[in-house]
Order: structure tokens, then C-alpha cells, then sequence
């Protein structure tokens, strides 16, 4: 109809890397720490500083190694950032479905319920509710709930760096 | 090799169900705005694999393991990665507001009124969870039994409405404390 098509292939890490035979980055010592998430969660600011430092170390460091005619060095950061993003939507979305299962564990027993305040029953009709299970029941329901929810997110993103570089 | 062909799977899966030639689609409305209703055979297969990995991990499955696609709920593979990735909107605050619940304590002033309104600060997060626990997971969300219920995606429209409900419950004061 238009004589031309509006498809294109996605440019991913790995097509801009395998063009330029730059694959081998993939498995790279350095590219965990490059591509690693800095967490600030009950540390000290000089532990996030040096950590902080030897990523970007590890980034120049890669990007010097790597960069070849045709394949700039800000290229290959790029690539490294992609990958790194990547942490940092896992650690956005899937992560809090793992909280969500531990706080379940922690503070709700599967089958035991001994006031109304642990007990996970619903009735259909009460609060809202559709669906009638007991105590036991709804645990379970929850539970698998929130472990395919884990799993779809993680399907949405790429295996960890680790897994990549060992297989 | 292979190794990058799984990279962002769901999205590589929807983007090539999307423009796949071979599958038509309509635009119809569907109850909730005009949407292409398209099918989407490899998310949808895709999904298939996961929830079965889910199922094999739990051992035993509730509710009914329906899982929506091109049809009137979940039109076509753009909205279904859509609407999973605003889980994270809906448990992220929540896994905030629990973590900084001991943090509040430690105000005298927040902690004597923790401990008249809740009993405890253990009774307190118990109550926030036990809450999303029940009604998050309860079915609501939809007006009929197979459009919310208990199907794959139903589950995701009762955690959604319990959201939407948030401010009616008397521990949303601590969502507004800890921000």
C-alpha cells in the first residue's frame, strides 16, 4: 500500500556488538562490575563512593579494550549503560514481588491463623470480594500469585550478566 | 548465541506479534475505549511456559489459570506488557511504606500514636499486608466472575482496585508519613 515497509529490526547490544566482533565484551571479568547495581541501603557514603569509582573504572576500562573502527568508545558505553539498565528495571520490578512473597513468609503461617488479624480468609460478598477461600486457601492464592508475577517481569528482561558469561 | 535471543523475550515476543503480516487484527471497541484487537500466539505462548514454571514451583494451582489475550480484556500484546509493568507501581510503595514503618517508631510522638491506633508496630504491618493479602487478591475489580475472578490477569485487576480503595483505609495515614 505504501510501497515501503515501516518495520525495522531493533538495534539490540548484541547486533551492534556481533556487527563490529566486539561480542567477547559479553564475557568479560570486568562487565559485572561495570554493569552492577550501586545500592546505598544501610551503607556508608565512602563505601558507595569507591564502589561507584570501580564501576567507572570498569567502564573506561572496557570501553578502551573494546572500541575498534567503527565502534567508538561511547558506543560501547552505551552498550554497558543498556546492560545496566537492565539491572535497574529488574531491581524496580521484579524485586518487589520478592519482598512481597518474604513479608508473606514472615508474617503469615500457610495453614495456621489464630486471630482475625493473621488470618487471610475472604468471603465473597465481604469487603468486596468475589472469591471465597479460607486461610489456607488465599495464602496459596497469593502466594502463586505473586511467584508468576516474579516471573513474568523476569521474562521481560535479559539473564544476569553471570548466567551469560558461564554458559 | 541464543543466550541474547532470550534478551527481553516478552518484549522481542509482543513487538513480533505486533507486526507479525500474517496476523490480522480489528479495531473494536472493547468495553474500556477503541483498542486493535489482535491475537498474539508467541506472548501468548510464552506465557503458557511461565505460568507452567510457576505452577510446577508452587506445586499446587488455585483459581483458574485462564490467561486473557485478543480478547475484549486484554486486547493485544502491548497492552498485556503493560499492564505487567505497573506491578511495580502498585508493590513498590507498599514495600516502602513497611520497611520505613520502624523508622517512624523511633518518634516517640509516632510511636504512641502507632500504639493506640494499631496496638503494635508488628500489629500495624501485619494489618497493611493481611489487607493486601486479602483484598488485593479477592477477585474485585471487574462486574462479572470471568472478566476479574481469579484468571491470570483478574488477579492483577483485584490488586489494582485495592489501590484505588487505599485512601479509605485507616492506615493510610502511615502511607502519607513515610511518603
Amino acid at each position: 500500500m505504501l510501497n515501503f515497509s515501516c518495520v525495522k529490526p531493533i538495534k539490540t547490544v548484541y547486533s551492534v556488538l556481533e556487527e563490529h566482533g566486539a561480542v567477547d565484551l559479553l564475557r568479560d571479568d570486568l562487565i559485572t562490575m561495570a554493569t552492577k547495581e550501586i545500592y546505598s541501603e544501610n551503607r556508608t557514603r565512602r563505601d558507595v563512593q569507591k564502589e561507584i569509582k570501580s564501576k567507572e573504572r570498569a567502564i573506561e576500562r572496557l570501553a578502551a579494550a573494546y572500541a575498534r573502527d567503527g565502534l567508538s568508545q561511547e558506543q560501547v558505553r552505551q552498550c554497558i549503560y543498556s546492560i545496566g539498565d537492565n539491572h535497574a528495571f529488574l531491581r524496580a520490578n521484579r524485586d518487589p514481588c520478592e519482598k512481597m512473597i518474604k513479608y508473606l513468609k514472615q508474617y503469615f503461617h500457610p495453614t495456621q491463623a489464630k486471630d482475625p488479624l493473621s488470618s487471610l480468609a475472604i468471603r465473597s460478598g465481604k469487603g468486596g470480594a468475589r472469591l471465597s477461600h479460607d486461610h489456607s486457601k488465599q495464602y496459596a492464592y497469593v502466594l502463586q500469585s505473586l511467584t508468576l508475577w516474579r516471573e513474568i517481569l523476569h521474562g521481560m528482561s535479559i539473564p544476569t550478566p553471570c548466567t551469560l558469561s558461564c554458559s | 548465541m541464543n543466550l541474547w535471543l532470550e534478551m527481553f523475550q516478552l518484549w522481542t515476543l509482543a513487538e513480533s506479534d505486533l507486526l507479525s503480516e500474517n496476523i490480522p487484527y480489528r479495531l473494536r471497541d472493547t468495553g474500556q475505549g477503541l483498542n486493535r484487537v489482535q491475537a498474539a500466539p508467541k506472548t501468548s505462548r510464552m506465557m503458557h511456559s511461565i505460568l507452567n514454571k510457576a505452577q510446577r514451583s508452587v506445586g499446587t494451582w488455585i483459581g483458574s489459570s485462564v490467561i486473557h489475550m485478543g480478547d475484549h480484556n486484554v486486547p493485544n500484546a502491548l497492552l498485556f506488557i503493560d499492564k505487567y509493568t505497573q506491578i511495580y507501581r502498585i508493590l513498590l510503595p507498599i514495600c516502602n511504606t513497611i520497611s520505613q514503618i520502624p523508622g517512624l517508631a523511633q518518634k516517640p510522638a509516632l510511636k504512641t500514636y502507632i500504639d493506640e491506633e494499631f496496638g503494635s508496630v508488628e500489629n500495624l504491618v501485619k494489618e497493611i499486608l493481611g489487607d493486601f493479602f486479602r483484598h488485593g487478591f479477592d477477585g474485585s475489580g471487574a462486574d462479572n466472575f470471568f472478566d476479574a475472578g481469579s484468571c491470570i490477569d483478574g488477579r492483577l485487576t483485584s490488586a489494582w482496585n485495592w489501590c484505588s480503595s487505599l485512601e479509605k483505609k485507616r492506615y493510610f495515614h502511615v502511607f502519607l508519613l513515610t511518603g
